[in-house]
């Protein structure tokens, strides 16, 4: 039942009928059932503005708001444009209201309305700058026009409006189909079923930017469309203040840059004559602009006859032969007839279906410019693919870098079955202005638009799509053991190759990052697309992993094709807190891994057991120490893989480094050295600074193993730790009396003690050997005494007291 | 007649030329020159930020000039490399060898008494090369004792050394410690405040190597430098009581801004005390009375208008190499990748004066500024963390004056009954002489825990007259209804020089402290 508009009769056709994107596209070459044609019409011609009627479906779309516009529009240009809006802006889809004055009652009502326009003051808002948003002072005069021309032919303007002829898209193969298009004629075309490829798409007129709008105005016009256009028919893309302005440079490139008072804009009304204000004002509603526009504060209208009571085939109505009080549109014969067709089927119309509801706003909100969506047109008949970026479009459709994804990387996806796809929350997060890009390969960004705007497409595409809102468990079944780690091994062969995991990704590799996956996609779809992708977007280039039903990886869970994709899922979904996949670490250790390979590698950093002044040192033996340079303490030992430095290095937030080895010791808590004075006083907990101690920094000696200083008291302190084979760490004490610098060396020295160790218990095997908390502490060299081990508290301490007069060196060995 | 003609000239050119200021002029007089830029594969505030994969991540963070020809550059990553052919146009045979490595965080750089200077998180480190092979094998500690939390946002800057041969730190404020970050900060700190010790304080390490705390206050305090009689100065970024971008006079007792710096107060060593209550939400005069230690910057930089996050302070020492800003203060500005400027007076013994915007179009975020021995002005970028303006993530620019001298207002003075401006070049007396040829507002801000201030109080000034000076150099403007304590934003936009041309940057912001009596 679809109706073939386009063969309808071409008696006198109009110089400028409105351009309504999805009519032009579509209905015009005959691919939509009459009702959605003219209903489109309908909408997007606010036809209902007059013609009240029930059916949310048929809402009009509403002129711009035109509260502010004497700040916002230039007034020659508001002139020229209520003259005759048509001529003025060929596409429009305002009507003429005022065609039926004559000339000299024409021109005093234009100014009256001007005169009324003009009295609109809304101060643009002030656009917030902050660490995150670069603001310039008046940046609207500072775009770019270069940077703007890029950005508008690449960020997705293009799908609706005109390129620029020059403009020269980095090379990108055309696609086969495209390709193939060149090759055949038109009745080729339509035997293969490519005619509706084939077609050259409208753009959408911009009318003459360059009369109507100053910098100011279009720029935040761009950053914000919908507090002017709340019907969103142009989205927001989501541009930076910075971005909006370079695009603005660009598309008023051919205008000198304009006070608002060259441009004819004040901030006061533009003219004191009330009288006239007023009457322009009663106009407004009058001839009807209220009903489409705001200004004011006007809510009277005008109002025509509901929509169901219209008569189609009157003789005279906005359609044809208006009369005085009537807009005149402008409309072609085929736009006339798709109305037509609506008109007499409005009352036969039943509920639609939520394909349809879909399918209607797909069409009003122009979605179709960028996406496919297989569609059921006609009750009865198969679904036909409709709408995708057109052709001789594509190329302005680009990558970032040169990586080639094909079309699937650089083209919108197609929508067919996304109500199956994404969870409910997700879907509404696609439209939100503050969620993240996911397809950081593309340069073409997802407009953002209101939750109002897009509601019908929320709640209706999981319904017209037969959502299977299966749970993960009945999906999935419930993690258990192994089944995470299988996920990480199977994610290794195949999917790290294109995807990027938590930011961490191969070289080279930009695609969807798969962190998050598990909250976005619904499980169901999940399993069926990992099954076989191309069963479920066809001309996929995602692989499949399960070639006739069976795994390539028999070795792991059996190679149970369901245990393996739920493996996937329960990886993915835990994805933050499972080590990265096996490849990916390994990239990640190469360039952020200190591996000490000839020498020792030291990093100064966060630590949790080393505190906030940890110095960590690496050895190529394996064995790796971090000293607290506040407690003065030797504070951890492991062996293994050393640190990794990322965090350190490159993360605002600057996590703690951990080690990354294994076999971690940690040493007990408290300053090395204390003067006891009495033999039996308890180890000193108070901190390094407040005992006397001094952090003095360090050398390396030629083989770049470090020499820690500190001075406590009157003994100044060389540390030096290293490692022994690989079974643990060499620590050589070198201590100083160097006496007070206030009273000079004292005549006998103080007594001073080493704690060697200490744990909740220590066993001594032999003399000078210490064994507790996991370590065995040998004291190989020291002042000849073996000091003593006591109990203190919980804790047992091996303590050796000495008596320095001139230096001093002990040496201990730390094995675990 | 030819006067008459002229200001025809004037006119007509003042009609079509662009109402705001052409930024874009600014290269014909002030040239960049990148020495090394690059751009990172992710967005300057991702969490998963990593550097380009080719070359060094050079996020400069400090620079010294080792000679007349190598720079020494601090990276954020923790290295100090050494960088020669620098002053190569184009710069394509730079080489780069590294001198230090394992630094934490390191914020600053500074070749003093035969060794290398550099803030740490966690401490102030002099390092060198002791046994002569060109890399460092000595990190001495010059001076510790600061609190460091462990919150990112406890940064360390510094040292820059001042005319008493002091070397100043500046340190951060932490923003909302949790977990383990509260058990280092002060126990039982005065008015419950929570930070670490010395945080959001400026302190010396004297010639005598004591580490001596000076004034606090600071929140962000990313710039610091010395001007040419050896003062030295501090730049803080708007925040949590700091209305916007700001540049103090650093010296012993003063308070700036951030109220949290006082759980320092009681600390032995302290020079603030006593203060038993901070004032907040009240216009920035009623502050100042109520809170007696607080002292107003020297400069206010009028948020987006003057820049949005200030950093480093470059003293034009070239004697006109530069340009004709000798003599004065040149201040990074991170998130917009621009130079400000700003020419500074005593006033009843206090430094007061005025910021100008410098140049813009730098490649990424402004974070250090050196003079090259060219008197060139060398660059070091990085926006990481944060997000700034240009293409790069970071780098190294220099900006290199072209010999043209730019039509900009070089001086604004204050006087009793209004301000005297100097310009770079003769004015025209018929426009510059015209009081319609200015405008002039002023503005105060609130002191407030709050994150930044709007511009509070506002007031239009009417300007009684316009006096060219017989060398056409200055002139005075009469003004009613200044106020002391409020910034006062002169807009210049008809003033023309004797050749009919516009003014590069017409609009100048003056902090009145004090008006000359």
């Amino acid at each position: 039942m679809l109706l073939w508009l386009g063969h309808a009769s071409t008696a006198a056709e109009p110089n400028h009928p409105p351009f309504v994107a999805g009519f032009e596209r579509f209905a015009r070459p005959g691919d939509l059932a009459s009702v959605d044609a003219g209903g489109l019409l309908i909408s997007e011609l606010n036809c209902v503005a007059c013609h009240a009627t029930t059916d949310p479906q048929l809402a009009a779309k509403g002129g711009p708001s035109l509260v502010g516009a004497a700040n916002r529009l230039r007034p020659s240009w508001l002139t020229e444009y209520l003259a005759d809006p048509q001529e003025k802006k060929s596409g429009t889809t305002m009507p003429h209201l005022m065609e039926h004055m004559g000339q000299p009652e024409r021109k005093a009502a234009i100014e009256a309305l001007a005169a009324f326009l003009g009295t609109q003051q809304q101060p643009f808002e002030t656009v917030r700058g902050t660490g995150a948003v670069p603001v310039i002072h008046e940046f609207w005069n500072r775009g770019d026009p270069k940077q703007g021309r890029e950005l508008y032919h690449t960020v997705g303007c293009v799908a609706c409006h005109q390129p620029d002829e020059g403009y020269e898209t980095s090379e990108t193969a055309p696609t086969a189909i495209d390709q193939m298009i060149e090759q055949l004629d038109a009745e080729e075309l339509k035997e293969l079923g490519l005619a509706r490829a084939a077609r050259r798409v409208g753009s959408v007129p911009h009318g003459d930017l360059v009369g109507k709008y100053t910098r100011q105005s279009l720029t935040m016009f761009l950053l914000q469309p919908d507090k002017i256009r709340k019907g969103s028919r142009m989205p927001s893309l989501r541009l930076s203040p910075t971005e909006a302005a370079d695009i603005t440079a660009h598309l008023l490139s051919d205008q000198q840059v304009l006070s608002d008072q060259q441009a004819g804009l004040s901030t006061t009304n533009r003219t004191e004559n009330a009288d006239l204000i007023a009457k322009g004002r009663a106009l407004f509603v009058e001839v009807g602009c209220a009903n489409c526009h705001q200004a004011g504060g006007i809510k009277a209208v005008k109002r025509g006859k509901p929509l169901v009571d219209l008569d189609a085939d009157s003789t005279e109505s906005c359609l044809s032969n208006p009369t005085a009080d009537m807009p005149v549109y402008d409309l072609d014969s085929t736009q006339v007839a798709a109305i037509h067709a609506t008109l007499k089927s409005v009352r036969l119309d039943g509920q639609p279906s939520a394909s349809q509801m879909v399918h209607r706003r797909m069409l009003q909100l122009n979605c179709y410019a960028c996406h496919q969506r297989d569609t059921v047109l006609a009750k009865g008949d198969t679904a036909e693919t409709l709408g995708g970026v057109g052709r001789y479009r594509k190329a302005y459709f680009e990558m970032v870098a040169q990586v080639d994804l094909g079309d699937e990387g650089r083209l919108p996806p197609p929508l067919t079955g996304v109500g199956q796809k994404l969870q409910a929350k997700a879907l509404k997060s696609v439209f939100d202005q503050r969620t993240p890009a996911y397809r950081h390969h593309m340069r073409a960004r997802m407009p953002a638009y209101h939750p109002d705007t897009v509601k019908t497409l929320v709640e209706q595409l999981p319904k017209a799509d037969q959502v299977d809102a299966a749970s993960e468990k009945s999906v999935f079944g419930t993690v258990h053991d192994g089944l995470q780690q299988a996920g990480r091994a199977l994610v290794g062969t195949g999917c790290v190759e294109c995807h990027p995991f938590g930011g961490e990704s191969l070289p080279g590799v930009i695609g969807v990052d798969l962190a998050g996956i598990t909250s976005r996609v619904r499980p169901q779809w999940f399993r069926d697309f990992i099954y076989e992708p191309g069963a479920v977007k066809s001309r996929t280039r995602m692989p499949t992993f399960f070639l006739d039903g069976k795994s390539n990886r028999p070795d792991l869970l059996n190679g149970d094709v369901d245990q393996q994709i739920a493996s996937l899922w329960f990886y993915l979904k835990d994805l933050a807190n499972q080590p990265l996949p096996e490849k990916i670490a390994k990239v990640r250790s190469q360039n952020y891994e200190l591996r000490p390979e000839n020498r020792p590698l030291l990093l100064r950093s966060f630590m949790l057991d080393a505190g906030t002044h940890a110095i960590a040192v690496g050895f190529p033996e394996h064995v790796h120490y971090a000293f607290d340079a506040e407690g003065m303490r030797l504070a951890t030992g492991w062996k293994g893989r050393f640190l990794d430095a990322r965090g350190t290095w490159f993360e605002r937030f600057t996590p703690p480094a951990d080690p990354l080895g294994d076999s971690v010791v940690r040493f007990p808590a408290g300053v090395p050295l204390a003067v006891l004075g009495d033999p039996d006083a308890q180890w000193p907990t108070a901190t390094a600074e407040n005992l006397g101690y001094r952090f003095e920094g360090f050398r390396l000696d030629a083989a770049g193993v470090p020499t820690l200083m500190y001075r406590f008291s009157d003994w100044q302190i060389e540390d030096r730790i290293e490692p022994v084979g690989g079974k643990g760490l060499r620590r050589q004490w070198l201590i100083r009396n160097v006496g007070s610098s206030e009273t000079g060396r004292p005549d006998e020295p103080t007594a001073l003690t080493l704690r060697v160790h200490q744990a909740s218990k220590l066993t001594s095997p032999k003399s000078g050997i210490v064994e507790g908390d996991g370590m065995t502490v040998q004291l190989v060299s020291g002042p000849g005494d073996a000091g003593r081990i006591r109990s203190s508290g919980l804790v047992q301490q091996w303590l050796l007291p000495l008596k320095i007069n001139g230096e001093q060196k002990v040496v201990v060995e730390y094995t675990w | 007649m030819v006067i008459r003609l002229a200001l025809l000239v004037a006119i007509l050119f003042g009609a079509i030329a662009p109402a705001a200021t052409v930024f874009g002029d600014e290269k014909d007089y002030y040239r960049l020159i990148s020495v090394a830029t690059s751009k990172a594969p992710t967005e300057s505030r991702s969490k998963n930020w990593k550097p380009s994969p080719e070359g060094l991540a050079l996020e400069i963070s400090g620079m010294t000039f080792l000679d007349d020809k190598r720079l020494a550059v601090a990276i954020r990553k923790g290295e100090i490399w050494i960088l020669d052919g620098v002053y190569e146009d184009p710069a394509e045979n730079v080489t780069y060898k590294r001198f230090a490595s394992a630094l934490h965080e390191p914020l600053g750089l500074l070749q003093h008494d035969g060794a290398l200077y550099t803030a740490q998180r966690t401490e102030l480190t002099r390092i060198r090369d002791i046994n002569g092979d060109g890399v460092a094998d000595e990190y001495l500690t010059a001076a510790k004792g600061w609190g460091v939390t462990g919150h990112y946002h406890e940064y360390a800057y510094g040292p820059k050394l001042d005319g008493d041969g002091n070397l100043w730190v500046t340190l951060n404020i932490g923003l909302g410690l949790k977990g383990d970050q509260l058990k280092r900060v002060l126990p039982d700190a005065p008015l419950g405040y929570r930070q670490g010790r010395w945080r959001g304080w400026g302190m010396i390490l004297t010639p005598e190597g004591k580490l001596v705390p000076m004034c606090a206050g600071m929140r962000s305090p990313a710039g610091l430098g010395a001007n040419a009689s050896g003062d030295m100065f501090y730049t803080d970024q708007q925040g949590n009581w700091v209305a916007t971008n700001s540049l103090h006079h650093l010296r012993s007792g003063v308070f700036f801004h951030h109220a949290e710096a006082l759980a320092s107060m009681n600390e032995p060593g302290s020079t603030i005390q006593g203060v038993t209550n901070v004032p907040g939400g009240v216009p920035l005069p009623q502050a100042l009375r109520d809170f007696p230690q607080l002292r107003p910057p020297a400069v206010w930089f009028p948020y987006k208008r003057a820049g949005q996050s200030a950093t480093d302070i470059m003293l034009d020492q070239s004697d006109g190499k530069f340009g004709p800003f000798s003599g004065q203060l040149f201040v990074g500005e991170f998130t917009q990748a621009g130079v400000n400027r700003v020419f500074l007076e005593k006033v009843g013994g206090e430094y007061q004066g005025a910021c100008f915007p410098f140049r813009s179009g730098f490649s990424s975020a402004v974070l250090r500024l050196a003079q090259g021995a060219d008197g060139s002005m060398f660059a070091g970028l990085t926006n990481r963390g944060w997000s700034s303006l240009g293409n790069a993530s970071y780098g190294l620019q220099r900006l290199v004056w072209t010999g043209k001298t730019p039509f900009e207002i070089q001086e604004m003075r204050a006087t009793a009954d209004g301000f005297e401006l100097l310009f770079t070049l003769p004015v025209d007396p018929q426009s510059a002489g015209d009081i319609a040829s200015y405008a002039m507002n002023s503005h105060t801000y609130l002191y407030h825990s709050a994150y930044g201030s709007d511009e509070i109080q506002q007031q239009t000034l009417t300007i009684r007259s316009a006096t060219v000076s017989e060398d056409k150099r200055r002139v005075r403007l009469v003004i009613d209804g200044l106020r002391e304590l409020f910034v006062h934003t002169l807009e210049a936009d008809g003033v023309r020089s004797t050749a009919g041309r516009p003014l590069l940057h017409a609009d100048a912001y003056y902090t009145l402290n004090r008006r000359p009596r």
